[in-house]
């Protein structure tokens, strides 16, 4: 076990490595960085100017090294449009997209387990249509359409929840989080569906059928946990996904997230902000990925790592 | 046991409605000149947003999903915005497949450092969400559709190489590879004439599921404004313009959000449709 920690470990801190060096050279393959960062009409004087603050006259390798190190430091960059560093702008934000994430995680997870559940019980029963025409929907709408309906429906016309914004506390909340759980939901219900009929199919499910239990009794003590093993990897991987891909949502529904946050840097052209975003996200994701992983053991004894 | 031969319908409904769905969305926009009933361009405000009916306007036009905030038919820009996200998803989905499968049977085939390089870089590749990769690389090398087909092909490629290095570490293990070894065949022939073919079926599955994403993907770019050029219409972009209407015209949101639900259903009836009929052992 310990071996595999430390592998994977090792395998993150790569990943997180790389990701960092994908976005030191992402902004520079337009050639030049700092006529991206100044609007058209800027003079020569003024990218000179900008690319001698930035650094940008030394050799490249010089800057990577530069880059890499400053990261160490625990120094992402200085926004150009806040004119402050960049960390502390992120991690200003973060709460408010961890929050989101939490809660749509947390209506999916509900969502799913009672859906699939029923799904597998009621094996090709109405419900099973319905949560199968669900699942199909779920998985094919863009989130951003959904969240215009939603804003459509339960904003503009029913005036129950605030349209966009974060002050009406968790109602301002309930909007965003149900669009951008509806595919996690869709995915939950269709893995906790089949693992379930898998589990359902099992010897030690018909001995306790055979010792009389009812079939929901089952179900609920002993089916269920076994058959939630396979579905926790994948909510501890939409959750990574959630923190780091809830740009359009975020920029909807204006939450003071880390998604809008960098939405408004590309269209400011605060790059230094852009890449510090990306960083902050990808470290989040790998972490919550590693984190998921190791876990695994944990819910699943049977398990073995190499 | 006599095997029943013929068509199950109950078995194999999704390829029937996600076949019919796809085709016809092929259909349409590689016939978009022909079947769109305007110039979808065509600015005309004399006819500026009408509600979707069968009654003819004023001036004798029909427009059956209405029409936009500059009197442009919306059914015409759904048509020609088919074009757009059908190309972009096509070209990103081929494009991927070839340099993950590439790098996929390269990894699996030579395995050692070649494949711990290869691994490496889709794990990078996977750390970065996707979205806000394309995001930062359109912003950085400007609005293009050729950039965009880039950036999703580069999105998408570790699932290809993934699944075929799966694939090709247990087929470079099997005898016939062996023989075709002992012949002398060159590792390039052996890669493409005898590992290639018996990976073609996991690659075309990836192929239709990757699709899906690929044009969700584009739709949410240009959602964003990050998509292709703004005077080209693609649904991406008729939603987020349609989103200032939302209140007086709800069609000009609703209608392309719809299409694209039912073209992405579509798409994944069929790629869930080939994983079972193709390889019920492929996992995702």
């Amino acid at each position: 076990m310990a071996k595999y920690v430390l592998k994977r470990v090792f395998g993150s801190l790569i990943a997180i490595l790389g990701a960092a060096t994908v976005v030191f050279f992402m902004i520079r393959i337009s050639g030049d960085p700092v006529r991206l960062m100044l609007p058209v009409e800027a003079s020569e004087e003024q990218v000179a100017a900008l690319r001698d603050s930035l650094g940008y006259n030394d050799p490249v390798i010089v800057q990577y090294g530069r880059y890499l190190l400053d990261l160490l430091h625990g120094d992402f960059g200085t926004s150009l449009h806040y004119n402050a560093p960049a960390l502390p702008l992120i991690l200003e934000r973060l709460p408010a997209t961890i929050e989101l994430a939490v809660m749509a995680i947390a209506f999916a997870t509900v969502i799913g387990l009672i859906a699939g559940t029923i799904a597998a019980v009621r094996r090709n029963g109405p419900f099973d249509v319905v949560s199968n025409v669900f699942v199909m929907f779920g998985q094919s709408v863009p989130v951003f359409w959904l969240s215009i309906l939603l804003i459509l429906l339960f904003s503009v016309t029913l005036k129950i929840f605030p349209t966009s914004g974060a002050d009406q506390g968790i109602m301002s909340m309930i909007l965003p989080a149900f669009a951008l759980s509806c595919y996690p939901a869709a995915t939950i219900t269709r893995l906790m569906r089949s693992s379930l009929l898998d589990v359902m199919s099992q010897d030690y499910i018909r001995t306790a059928r055979a010792k009389g239990f009812s079939k929901w009794r089952v179900v609920i003590f002993q089916a269920i946990k076994n058959a939630f093993i396979p579905v926790i990897t994948v909510i501890g991987m939409e959750f990574g996904t959630l923190l780091g891909g809830a740009v359009v949502t975020e920029t909807i529904f204006a939450w003071p997230g880390i998604g809008r946050l960098m939405i408004q840097a590309v269209n400011n052209r605060d790059f230094p902000l852009v890449q510090a975003c990306v960083l902050v996200i990808s470290f989040i994701f790998v972490l919550v990925n590693f984190i998921v992983d190791i876990s695994y053991s944990l819910f699943d004894p049977r398990i073995k790592y190499r | 046991m006599k095997r029943k031969i013929g068509f199950n319908f109950r078995r194999n409904w999704r390829a029937v409605v996600g076949g019919v769905l796809f085709i016809t969305v092929v259909l349409v926009s590689l016939f978009a000149n022909l079947i769109a009933p305007y110039d979808p361009l065509e600015i005309n405000l004399a006819n500026v947003l009408r509600a979707p009916s069968f009654e003819p306007a004023p001036d004798g036009t029909v427009h059956i999903f209405g029409t936009d905030q500059l009197g442009r038919d919306v059914l015409s820009r759904i048509i020609f915005g088919g074009q757009t996200s059908l190309t972009v998803g096509i070209c990103a989905v081929a494009l991927a497949g070839i340099i993950g499968v590439t790098l996929g049977m390269v990894a699996g085939f030579y395995g050692g450092w070649i494949d711990a390089l290869i691994m490496r870089l889709a794990d990078i590749q996977l750390a970065i969400p996707s979205i806000l990769l394309a995001i930062v690389m359109v912003a950085v090398t400007g609005k293009s559709l050729v950039n965009i087909v880039i950036v999703l092909a580069i999105t998408g490629w570790v699932q290809f190489a993934r699944v075929v290095r799966g694939n090709v570490l247990t087929i470079k293990e099997m005898e016939y590879i062996d023989a075709a070894r002992c012949m002398g065949v060159s590792h390039f022939k052996i890669l493409f004439r005898h590992i290639f073919p018996n990976v073609f079926f996991s690659v075309i599955i990836i192929a239709t599921l990757q699709m899906a994403r690929m044009i969700l993907m584009e739709a949410s770019l240009s959602f964003l404004g990050m998509g292709a050029n703004i005077s080209v219409p693609t649904w991406g972009n008729m939603i987020s313009e349609g989103r200032n209407y939302i209140t007086s015209a709800w069609w000009l949101c609703t209608v392309p959000g719809l299409v694209i639900v039912v073209v992405i259903i579509g798409i994944n009836l069929l790629g869930d449709w080939l994983r079972d009929f193709l390889d019920p052992k492929l996992k995702f």
